[in-house]
């Protein structure tokens, strides 16, 4: 009888362990911190400051390329106890580099905007490795404009109020971080004075603009209840550009006009141009070059999906080379690539330069494909290889092989892009259909797609539709999406998985459907409404009644009246929106589903979950849910990204069989 | 002299007028600013209900609110019965049916108060901090409307008014979330919904709860 027992528990183990050996590549062995957020190299070439992100705190990290040795300049978790990240970094001259960061102090009790505080500190590179370098603080409220590289050591700093300067700024007279002020040791050495002013305008400046060499251009202030842009010349504001009064910022583009009030945020390298943003789109998704003096508006770049915060620019050309975007919450850098800025292609090689050496014989770039993570490489004149010198995600670095293929079908007489990414091999594979979400104004690239590899690494084919809706390749695809929620959108979807479906490296009776937001309703869409082609489908923080959705608590009146003119009116159109509503479609359901939500989520509630979750209980289905009580709108962090795409790894080889 | 007479009697007349006009200008401007100004209502833990008035339902709230003072002030509209206004109906508010409930020191939880039939607008929610008065005026969002079924427990949803705040905003929100809430209402208001039965109170048009309670179809 015991060996009995011991043989079944033998079984048993073999069991487990071949269970636990199905996964590929586990979520807990995928899922980890971006380790690095950005990088500079500084302007002999010689170093390269990056910024390293963990789960806790963030690093600057400098990189020598002429010894290749690596060496931590500040820990944040060091230099304060409190919640601190990195704002931006920048070199001044070969020898400091900049960095901002913010901190959240205690300030007024339940009073938010009283508790960041901007901090610039300034780190000499060139002490000793074996003693912590010596840093510079700048007190003074305001904020770093230039970094003068033909002047090293000296910078530019901004300082708003009623009337706003621009100051030049010595680093070597600055006091060393926490010294305290006394009168010998004035605060940042004495130097906000008029002597050191090159530039000033009256009123509230929010931007100044400058020339490669540093000197002022133009300025972007608030001044008698107007926005003004001005050029400054000698120092002062002196012609008008444009202003725009309170009114006119606030006005959303009427009928027929693609975009709002166009904003300055960045000067541009043709002459009398700017790199502008829509003050009053929903979504900032969309960089534009705008000249007021001739009225030229036109469209440089598009992000994916995220809301653009800031612009990056190569300070050596003034060119535009990526956008700084929140994503889960986070400041995350997006590069364009050099040879295709409007997605017009479809090449899965992302290449930017980041930035080069004062004489051009070191260049810095960030590369990625569609199944390699971002890194930065070193590239020497006259030296065949490159050197590399950080990534985003070095545990994945020639870890993951797949191969990517573009294509289109036409659906209703619109072309549908769709692109398919398969682990190498013959197969057939089984299929996941993983719909973006937004769903309009948003689309997938061809670049590398965090959610789709890990799937692929798990033996996946993995299918994202871009359908009519989504942005990224022309305004009649993006445009065909509006009031096509639970219509055309999802007959798009439909009809390249099963094009897809057909292939003879698809396994054609697995084939599942998953998604985020949008993604996740089109994933339950398409297990009720083509049950004979989906085996099961798996919701993130999906809408699951259309109505409800519509009449969110958390959108604004303006939000609300965008998504009445393309979504649906919940008014006059309920019925027809309840008609298309998961919820009230569970009963058709024949399929596993798997629904998991944040009750954080306020941007689709978790009244969503419940109200599914309740049906398809009424209605006796085969389902499973999931509720994060720290998680908002999908995975943000490591933990829950472990956490659900474990859960969802399993629930999809189950029901895949 | 007659003249006099005539023209004091006039003057007295004219004043005993005056004074006559004047009091009834004043009992009529109290009736008025009585009128208009909020009565005042309060809203009671679910652990004891009010009694309910003629032609009167239970209000069910689940507060998440702090802060200094907050309040709501919300008015009865005309509605003709419905339990939301349909596609190109006015908002039209009842002016003499002004509501104000304090919410302050509230704790967490289920709350009740019993108030006539209709559809509410709430117009206003209150959260000052120190010297930062904050109004937010609801009057024009459809979302904030609630109704009420006389003999029914109509839950309105989960008002949450953030204790963390910016200088110049602050996170206020009326939830639907009758699915989310169901199970707790349940466990904490069973016998009053056996009595009062439990009711979506949306002031929108929203059908799940009602879809949820219906019998099941049986497929042929």
């Amino acid at each position: 009888m015991k060996i009995v027992c011991q043989l079944i528990q033998l079984a048993l183990l073999s069991f487990i362990v071949n269970v636990g050996s199905a996964v590929a590549m586990p979520a807990e062995t995928y899922f980890k911190p971006v380790e690095t957020m950005t990088a500079q190299i500084s302007p002999d070439g010689k170093f390269v400051a990056s910024v390293a992100q963990g789960d806790e705190s963030q690093k600057l990290v400098i990189w020598n390329s002429v010894d290749g040795s690596k060496r931590t300049l500040i820990d944040l978790k060091a230099l304060t106890p409190r919640d601190a990240s990195i704002r931006f970094i920048r070199w001044i001259g070969p020898r400091y580099i900049v960095a901002q960061f913010m901190e959240l102090k205690k300030g007024v009790k339940n009073l938010l905007d009283t508790k960041p505080a901007y901090r610039l500190l300034v780190l000499d590179v060139l002490g000793s490795k074996s003693l912590p370098p010596k840093v510079f603080e700048v007190k003074t409220s305001g904020w770093l404009v230039h970094a003068l590289p033909d002047e090293p050591g000296y910078f530019l700093y901004a300082k708003s109020g009623i009337y706003s300067k621009v100051y030049k700024i010595d680093v070597s007279k600055l006091n060393l971080l926490n010294q305290k002020a006394s009168k010998l040791v004035r605060k940042d050495g004495g130097q906000f004075t008029a002597q050191n002013e090159v530039a000033s305008v009256k009123g509230f400046a929010a931007r100044w603009f400058f020339d490669l060499s540093g000197q002022p251009e133009s300025a972007l202030y608030f001044d008698e209840g107007k926005l003004h842009l001005s050029r400054i010349a000698d120092g002062i504001s002196s012609t008008p550009i444009k202003s725009w009064t309170k009114e006119e910022l606030e006005e959303k583009p009427s009928a027929g006009e693609k975009y709002g009030v166009l904003i300055p945020v960045s000067i541009s390298p043709e002459d009398g141009a700017y790199f502008c943003l829509d003050t009053t789109a929903e979504k900032d998704r969309t960089v534009y070059q705008c000249n007021f003096s001739t009225g030229e508006e036109s469209v440089v770049y598009r992000s994916d999906s995220y809301d653009i915060v800031d612009l990056i620019i190569d300070e050596s050309t003034g060119a535009l080379i990526g956008v700084k975007v929140v994503r889960d919450g986070k400041l995350e850098y997006q590069y364009i690539d050099e040879s295709i800025q409007v997605n017009d292609g479809m090449t899965s090689l992302l290449e930017t330069t980041v930035g080069a050496s004062i004489d051009n014989t070191v260049k810095l770039y960030f590369s990625e494909t569609h199944d390699q993570p971002g890194r930065y490489f070193i590239r020497k004149q006259g030296q065949k290889s490159d050197q590399l010198v950080a990534s985003k995600f070095p545990h994945l670095d020639g870890r993951l092989e797949s191969r990517q293929f573009h294509d289109w079908i036409q659906v209703e007489g619109i072309d549908i892009p769709y692109v398919l990414n398969m682990p190498k091999g013959n197969g057939p594979y089984p299929l996941i259909v993983m719909p973006h979400g937004g769903p309009l104004g948003i689309f997938d690239h061809q670049y590398f797609d965090y959610y789709t590899q890990f799937f692929v690494a798990n033996k996946y084919a993995v299918l994202r539709v871009n359908y009519r809706g989504s942005s990224g390749y022309s305004a009649e695809l993006e445009e065909a999406g509006i009031q096509q929620w639970g219509n055309l959108m999802l007959e798009d979807i439909y009809q390249a998985t099963k094009v897809v479906g057909a292939r003879k490296d698809i396994a054609s009776s697995q084939i599942c459907a998953a998604g985020v937001s949008y993604g996740g309703y089109a994933a339950l869409m398409m297990a009720i409404k083509h049950q004979q082609l989906f085996r099961c489908a798996v919701s993130i923080a999906g809408v699951t009644d259309v109505n409800l959705y519509l009449n969110s608590p958390y959108t604004s009146e303006a939000q609300t009246k965008w998504l009445q003119e393309n979504v649906g009116d919940t008014v006059k159109n309920y019925d027809l929106l309840k008609d298309i509503s998961p919820v009230y479609l569970a009963q058709e359901l024949s399929r596993p589903v798997f629904i998991i939500h944040g009750e954080k989520d306020e941007v689709v509630d978790i009244e969503h979950m419940h109200r599914m979750h309740m049906m398809l209980s009424k209605f006796n289905k085969d389902y499973e849910w999931k509720v994060y009580p720290d998680m908002a709108h999908g995975p943000a962090d490591s933990e829950h990204h472990v956490a659900v795409f474990s859960s969802i790894i399993e629930f999809i080889e189950k029901n895949m069989k | 002299m007659t003249q006099n007479l005539e023209n004091k009697r006039l003057v007295e007349c004219n004043s005993g007028r005056m004074a006559l006009f004047l009091k009834s200008a004043i009992f009529t401007a109290l009736f008025l600013s009585e009128s208009v100004i909020a009565r005042t209502l309060s809203l009671v833990s679910y652990e004891n209900p009010p009694d309910l008035g003629s032609r009167q339902g239970y209000v069910l709230v689940k507060l998440d609110v702090d802060g200094t003072a907050p309040s709501i002030e919300f008015f009865k509209l005309y509605s003709n019965g419905s339990t939301y206004l349909e596609s190109g109906k006015k908002t039209r508010l009842r002016k003499n049916n002004r509501y104000h409930i304090s919410l302050k020191g509230k704790p967490s939880g289920y709350y009740l108060m019993a108030i006539p039939s209709g559809l509410y607008q709430i117009t206003q929610i209150n959260a000052p901090y120190f010297n930062l008065p904050y109004k937010l005026d609801t009057s024009s969002r459809r979302t904030w409307r609630f109704h009420v079924e006389a003999e029914k427990t109509n839950y309105i949803g989960s008002l949450f008014i953030g204790k963390q705040r910016k200088s110049d905003s602050i996170e206020v929100y009326l939830k639907n979330r009758i699915a989310t809430d169901f199970n707790e209402i349940q466990a904490s208001l069973g016998s009053l919904t056996e009595l009062y039965p439990l009711v979506s109170g949306t002031g929108v048009q929203d059908v799940f709860f009602n879809s949820w309670q219906g019998p099941l179809e049986v497929e042929q």
